[in-house]
């Protein structure tokens, strides 16, 4: 255990921590521009599915920029630790910074007087998150070029927002601001598929 | 040599993944978006509806915005866009009275009465107009307007009832001879092309203020990537060459598949431009790639370039997406002659030349704007290259690394 | 116009820690070598030279030209850094086409130098191969023909073995060697083996400094007498190495020779005789008396 927590630590120390911090900041700036008090179920569904559903391409795209270089791909690869199991626990780490992030916010919303059910919300944006992050995961797992991996996810989120759920269907972003949480699950599950397949790809891959 | 350069770059993009992706992603958002297009027909009497139009009649828009403010009183919910971004208003019971005075003052109802008026209507669950507001007859529109100023004030600004967006409330069906003229504009004055291909500025501004940045960065990352910085900066290539063949290859790029996927609509408009029995303006597209989405281009691929080398870092995606996503916000306030000193001029419509005519100028100040910001940071990011490679910039040096 | 490269004066900060102090040198035709230890600041003065660094203080001329005119000194020399690579998705030849256009060259002595420059690195039969599909000696010596592909009066090579299995370690050398006869080749290396049978004129840098600059052969006289040769059995092994700083262990069944440095005579155990020193020894023998070998 006490390694898992080891790499979990050298993870948030070098990798993780400043888009963590870029997504805090994202929270802290909202109330700038957008209202963040005294809303109703559907425009605070608006805030969570068009802004910070983009917080899980930022905590989530960039897990895989410690093995950016090839060398050092290779000697972590070399470790007796697959690299599998890095991956795992940076995803894990990451998903639990996401949710604190997501949460802290809604609490931040609730206490502003939005009405919404949390957990319903709380569940439905951690599901875009994901659903975003996995694409980028994926992505970049495949093509092995970060920039690519935060441009499909913000692409897809461009889509939804121009083509808008008739083209989309039950992958469409933003349902929640339809008053749909349970197309929410497709998403989740989706998601979850691609970060497994993006893992499981770049830990197979030969350098 | 620098046109040698430039065909390697060329090159180099052609061959690169993050190309396709861009390709892929304007075509598809071209189609989605601008897929089905019907040609333009003169509009025949009798048609049950002709879209809307914002009245110019004062009595119109001082009754719209009333009914607008009725709604609004009822549900204590007030839309403004403070900054240009969505903001939902709620106000606490003295603010509420002020409003309601002021309500009063110009309709001659008070609370209980709208309130219990409300009730009647929602129980009828009619339709649209609500018939037991009136502006009294006593009102001139420059109170009105001074009234619905106060409004706006308590509302801390940016809402529908500042006197400068009041027009907005007043939305009408358009009549027969409204469809007419507008019909007839699209003729004459954008001869059907013209009137597309504002369109096509609109839609293709939103992709094209945030997919360059991906092109830009990765290009700018790539020398570190591959371990070729070093050498590159040994060679005797000036920066300002090594950079604006990487940033004119990139622009030529973008333009390229741009001015291919306008064949499409450029020729719908002219087909539908002969059976009006007139002559498109078959270079309609090309003036507005160059004019209107190349500066959006410029000042977009410039800004990856220069956060890229002055970071090391994709940290412009960030800062682009923030960008973009403001635009957009500000943009969705009114999607028709939306200009200011937004990155995406909205032009979300086929016709409205007098809208046009009217935002011309300021489009023309707000395109030269961001021409003159993307040359300008581009020339910044020559300096910060040459500056990188004389060493005077080293942020992630050898000798850092072994302290 | 002579060949060669002064310094003068030559300092370099880095904040706080100087990298490069007051260093004066004089560099001429034929074969250089910079030896030093890891972080001694070899690289430092030659991304200087190539006018890749800023200088903190002094002057550095190449040719007779300042370095501040950087294009013109760009012009003359070619750079290959310790880890150079470039862009996976080129090939051999379209590395070198690229790299040749950055330098200036026009397209017929590109078609023609290319191919030549292939041929002399021994990568003619690799000229489609992917930078992503080259082995390390592959790259080096890709590297080594892109570095004079424009045929520069300078050459700078950052650890140029390093990473080379020995037979392309000696193919390598040989290649340079062949390459400086009518130009100025300056070679970093902390692997004295590199210099000993190359170089004929080295510099040893030592914490931002040249601790020494001369020929081979007076790196050579300086630790002559000092340096001795032992039989000793195994087990005397580790006493020894507390005792003495071994440069060289031989180990064989039962017992090893070693090679060790003594200025005092008085400390000499029985059985060791004063032997000829080789550049391995002389360079310890430098350290040494630096501040102390590692």
């Amino acid at each position: 255990m006490e390694k898992y927590l080891k790499i979990a630590k050298v993870n948030l120390k070098f990798n993780l921590f400043p888009h963590i911090i870029a997504a805090v900041c994202l929270c802290f700036i909202s109330p700038l521009f957008m209202g963040v008090r005294n809303l109703d179920a559907l425009n605070t569904a608006k805030i969570l599915d068009v802004y910070i559903s983009l917080l899980g391409i930022i905590v989530l795209v960039p897990i895989f920029i410690p093995e950016q270089d090839k060398d050092i791909n290779d000697l972590i690869k070399s470790k007796k630790e697959t690299i599998a199991v890095n991956y795992l626990i940076r995803i894990v780490e990451a998903v639990m910074f996401l949710m604190i992030i997501v949460g802290g916010y809604l609490l931040y919303l609730k206490s502003g007087m939005c009405i919404f059910d949390f957990g319903q919300y709380f569940y439905g944006t951690i599901s875009t998150c994901i659903f975003l992050g996995g694409l980028g995961i994926l992505v970049y797992s495949i093509v092995d070029n970060v920039s690519v991996g935060y441009m499909l996810p913000i692409l897809y989120y461009i889509l939804c927002y121009g083509a808008g759920k008739k083209y989309l269907g039950k992958f469409y972003l933003f349902s929640m601001l339809q008053g749909n949480v349970s197309d929410k699950k497709y998403l989740l599950i989706v998601g979850i598929l691609m970060i497994a397949a993006g893992v499981f790809y770049r830990s197979k891959k030969k350098s | 040599m620098f046109m040698t350069l430039f065909f390697k770059e060329c090159k180099e993009i052609v061959r690169s993944i993050t190309y396709y992706i861009f390709l892929a992603c304007t075509v598809i958002f071209f189609i989605t978006q601008m897929g089905s297009f019907e040609g333009v027909q003169k509009p025949t009497q009798g048609q049950e509806y002709y879209g809307v139009k914002y009245s110019d009649d004062e009595n119109v828009i001082m009754q719209s915005t009333m009914n607008k403010l009725s709604f609004d009183l009822c549900f204590n919910s007030y839309t403004t866009y403070p900054i240009g971004f969505y903001k939902k208003v709620k106000l606490n019971d003295q603010e509420m009275s002020q409003v309601f005075q002021i309500f009063e003052g110009i309709t001659g109802i008070n609370k209980e009465q709208l309130i219990k008026e409300f009730e009647k209507y929602n129980e009828t669950q009619h339709d649209l107009a609500i018939d037991f507001v009136k502006v009294k007859d006593t009102i001139t529109f420059d109170k009105f307007s001074k009234d619905m100023d106060k409004i706006d004030d308590i509302l801390g600004g940016g809402s529908y009832y500042s006197s400068k967006r009041l027009y907005v409330n007043a939305e009408v069906d358009k009549t027969y001879e409204d469809a007419l003229k507008d019909y007839e504009s699209i003729i004459s004055n954008d001869k059907i092309s013209r009137a597309y291909a504002r369109l096509f500025s609109d839609y293709m501004g939103i992709v094209l203020a945030i997919l360059p940045i991906f092109l830009a960065v990765t290009r700018a990352l790539k020398d570190k990537r591959a371990k070729g910085e070093q050498v590159i900066f040994s060679k005797r290539c000036s920066s300002t060459t090594i950079i604006l063949t990487r940033y004119f290859s990139i622009i030529a790029m973008i333009l390229l598949p741009l001015l291919l996927i306008s064949v499409t609509p450029t020729l719908q408009s002219v087909y539908s431009a002969n059976s009006n029995g007139i002559t498109a303006d078959s270079f309609a597209f090309i003036k507005v790639i160059f004019g209107w989405l190349l500066p959006t281009v410029l000042v977009t691929v410039s800004m990856g370039f220069f956060l890229t080398e002055l970071t090391n870092g994709p940290v412009a995606i960030l800062v682009q997406g923030i960008w973009w996503f403001i635009s957009i916000s500000l943009g969705s306030l009114n999607l028709i002659g939306n200009v200011g000193m937004n990155l995406i001029p909205r032009f979300n419509t086929l016709g409205s030349y007098d809208v046009y005519n009217r935002i011309f100028n300021e489009l023309v100040i707000n395109r030269s704007f961001y021409s003159l910001t993307g040359i300008i940071l581009i020339i910044m990011t020559i300096f910060v290259y040459d500056v990188k490679r004389k060493g005077k910039l080293n942020f992630n040096g050898k000798i850092f690394k072994n302290c | 116009m002579k060949t060669d490269i002064i310094l003068k004066d030559v300092s370099k900060f880095y904040g706080k820690k100087q990298a490069l102090k007051s260093i004066n040198l004089e560099i001429e035709e034929g074969m250089f070598g910079l030896l030093g230890r890891n972080g001694a600041g070899k690289t430092t003065l030659m991304k200087s030279i190539t006018t890749l660094n800023s200088l903190s203080a002094g002057t550095i001329t190449v040719c007779g030209v300042d370095i501040s005119e950087s294009s013109k000194i760009r012009e003359m020399i070619g750079y290959l850094p310790q880890d150079f690579s470039m862009y996976n998705n080129m090939s051999a030849y379209e590395v070198m086409d690229y790299l040749g256009v950055l330098s200036g060259l026009d397209k017929k002595t590109r078609k023609q130098r290319i191919p030549e420059l292939l041929v002399k690195v021994n990568l003619n039969n690799n000229m489609k191969t992917k930078v992503k599909a080259m082995s390390g000696g592959m790259r080096r010596r890709l590297g080594i023909a892109q570095a004079i592909l424009h045929n520069p009066k300078v050459l700078i090579v950052d650890e140029p073995t390093a990473g080379l299995d020995p037979e392309e370690r000696v193919r390598f050398r040989n290649l340079l060697s062949e390459i400086a006869e009518d130009r100025i080749v300056i070679l970093s290396t902390h692997i004295v083996g590199d210099i000993e049978s190359t170089c004929e004129n080295i510099a040893v840098m030592n914490e931002g400094k040249i601790i020494f600059k001369g020929t081979v052969t007076e790196l050579l006289d300086q630790a002559n007498g000092v340096i001795y040769e032992a039989k000793i059995s195994r087990a005397e092994l580790e006493e020894v190495k507390k005792r003495y700083i071994v440069t060289n262990i031989l180990m064989m069944t039962t017992e090893a020779t070693i090679r060790f440095i003594e200025t005092d005579k008085a400390n000499i155990f029985k059985g060791a005789e004063v032997t000829l020193p080789n550049v391995e020894d002389a360079y310890m023998y430098l350290m040494y008396r630096n501040g102390g070998a590692r």
